[in-house]
């Protein structure tokens, strides 16, 4: 039968999988004791739902997955933004112009709308496909299209052309 | 065209130096999502209007579940679980779904696919039965016939596996027949180790993922069922093997200890300085220790533990002893002629649920993966 990983196994997974799934929860909700929580969550999901991961080997993909079916649920909430530390919601009307005070990537990220964040997160950082974003997201594939192109349009106006061009977006 | 942004959200996280991972928090929290999901929804399968008691037993050591970290603004996740299983008469119980069998259930074993169900008119006796009826009842009621098997052990089967294993006579030796659980086609054939049998007509099997361990005289050997490899079962004896996760139980009343050991190996993973005999949760994370205690009219009427095999903790569940089994994804059940009782293994916390209609007055409910003679 499939066997529950002994809890030296699970360890050993937990203690690989999760400066990436770290790195990916941060940017997802910008902040780091929120990240270290979404990871612990899907790391436990994935130990709850053992009979479905099968292997250690499949694990760590199965928690990516967990984690960013996590997070949906999150963003889902209406008490989210609440939860979020308030130095991280920045507002863009007060964000810097002066190129040479550009914001980087992650705080740029901050200023999104949660799900517009998961879909450039999932997009150009997981490099997944508008397809595989749609389903992981459980919405359809225009609202990807829609959200890719609303959160270019922001970060391209704090990061810059030479970061987001203008003519990426349209057709994402 | 977004190499540069996805150039820049590679090169800023990787700078970021992640906290070190507390595994012992994430297996905590893993187990009690677990546990809560078998046992809500072990309970609401038998759709009773009410639930009437919930007992919640105490920590005995600390299992580790107690620090868990609060897992931030995200709800349970779904598990699938399985419903308590249990025969009464011509009667097989999954959860609020019942099914009929031919005569008296015997046996009942757990496959990933439902219950393959043993019965016989002799009144599930195991003794003088004749040929039983070998019956799958899947888990939504529905059921297929398999024939009949001779009288003697029951089909070895795996909770995560579709197929059922029994040994036959091959010449002057035995073959283990592995079959398709839905339709009782051969999928496997393997030869089994010639060495002098026990009381049994054929050798008795059990099935642990793609191990076989077949039961002799005085001694186990191990067949792999993939490429046919057949090993010593050092952790086992003669007779029936049971093993559950590559674990088996043991206990001595010389010695006085109940101990839970490797299958194969023989390594000792858990013992215990006590008087009494154990049972594995089909996955074999689990030991329900009985030890001799308070008895009224012949059924044991004090609490029992449960011990976690691989860290040793364990936790005292507040209910008479007598007549527990496992669901076949590690839940505890018990059932009463009036109610049935579910309870998490890793808490201690325990579900009553009535029966409606009871059972009546004599009956003698058969429980899922339960050996009942042989």
């Amino acid at each position: 039968m499939t066997r529950s990983p002994t809890d030296a196994e699970f360890t050993e997974m937990v203690h690989g999988c999760w400066g990436s799934l770290y790195r990916t929860a941060y940017l997802l909700v910008g902040d780091h004791g929120l990240a270290e929580d979404l990871v612990q969550t899907a790391l436990a999901r994935t130990y709850a739902a053992w009979s479905k991961v099968r292997s250690v080997e499949a694990g760590p993909a199965y928690a990516r997955t967990t984690l960013v079916n996590t997070a949906s649920e999150w963003f889902r909430k209406r008490s989210w933004r609440r939860e979020l530390p308030s130095e991280h919601l920045g507002d863009p009307a007060t964000a810097p112009h002066d190129p040479s005070l550009r914001l980087t990537v992650v705080a740029a990220l901050a200023l999104l709308a949660p799900r517009q964040r998961a879909v450039v997160v999932l997009r150009f950082y997981e490099d997944l496909s508008v397809a595989e974003t749609a389903r992981a997201l459980g919405c359809s594939e225009g609202t990807v299209k829609s959200q890719t192109f609303d959160a270019l349009a922001v970060l391209r106006t704090h990061l810059g052309d030479s970061v987001v061009p203008l003519n990426i977006g349209s057709s994402s | 065209m977004t190499e540069k942004l996805r150039q820049l959200m590679h090169d800023e996280v990787s700078d970021l130096t992640p906290p070190a991972p507390d595994a012992a928090i994430v297996l905590a929290e893993g187990r009690r999502l677990r546990r809560r999901s078998r046992v809500t929804t072990a309970v609401s399968a038998v759709a009773v209007a009410a639930v009437v008691v919930t007992t919640a037993g105490f920590i005995a050591q600390n299992t580790g579940d107690s620090g868990a970290k609060d897992p931030g603004p995200a709800g349970s996740t779904a598990v699938d679980a399985a419903p308590p299983a249990y025969g009464v008469g011509s009667d097989v119980h999954l959860g609020e779904v019942v099914a009929q069998v031919p005569d008296t259930v015997h046996s009942l074993h757990y496959t990933s696919v439902g219950v393959l169900v043993r019965s016989n008119p002799n009144d599930g006796a195991s003794d003088g039965s004749g040929p039983e009826s070998l019956t799958l009842v899947r888990w939504d009621g529905s059921t297929a016939d398999l024939g009949t098997i001779p009288e003697g052990v029951g089909p070895a089967t795996d909770p995560d596996r579709d197929v059922y294993a029994l040994a036959e006579a091959d010449g002057d030796g035995f073959v283990a027949v592995v079959r398709d659980v839905e339709t009782g086609e051969t999928v496997a054939e393997v030869d089994l180790p010639d060495l002098p049998k026990s009381y049994w007509e054929v050798p008795p099997l059990a099935l642990d993922g793609d191990t076989l361990y077949v039961g002799y005289r005085n001694e186990a050997a191990a067949v792999d069922l993939t490429t046919g490899e057949q090993s010593p079962a050092a952790g086992l004896g003669g007779g029936i093997p049971d093993v559950h996760g590559g674990r088996t139980d043991f206990h001595s009343i010389e010695a006085n200890e109940v101990s839970v050991l490797d299958a194969r190996s023989g390594e000792e993973l858990l013992s215990l300085d006590v008087l009494g005999s154990g049972s594995l949760s089909p996955d074999g994370e689990y030991l329900l220790l009985l030890t001799p205690g308070a008895s009224v009219f012949g059924r044991d009427t004090s609490p029992f533990e449960v011990h976690h095999v691989e860290s040793g903790s364990s936790v005292t569940i507040d209910e008479p002893a007598d007549g527990w089994g496992w669901t076949a994804d590690g839940a505890l059940v018990r059932v009463g002629r009036d109610a049935l009782t579910v309870c998490d293994p890793s808490t201690g916390e325990c579900t009553e649920t009535p029966l409606s209609p009871a059972l009546p007055k004599n009956a003698m409910p058969r429980l899922g993966g339960r050996l009942y003679e042989s």
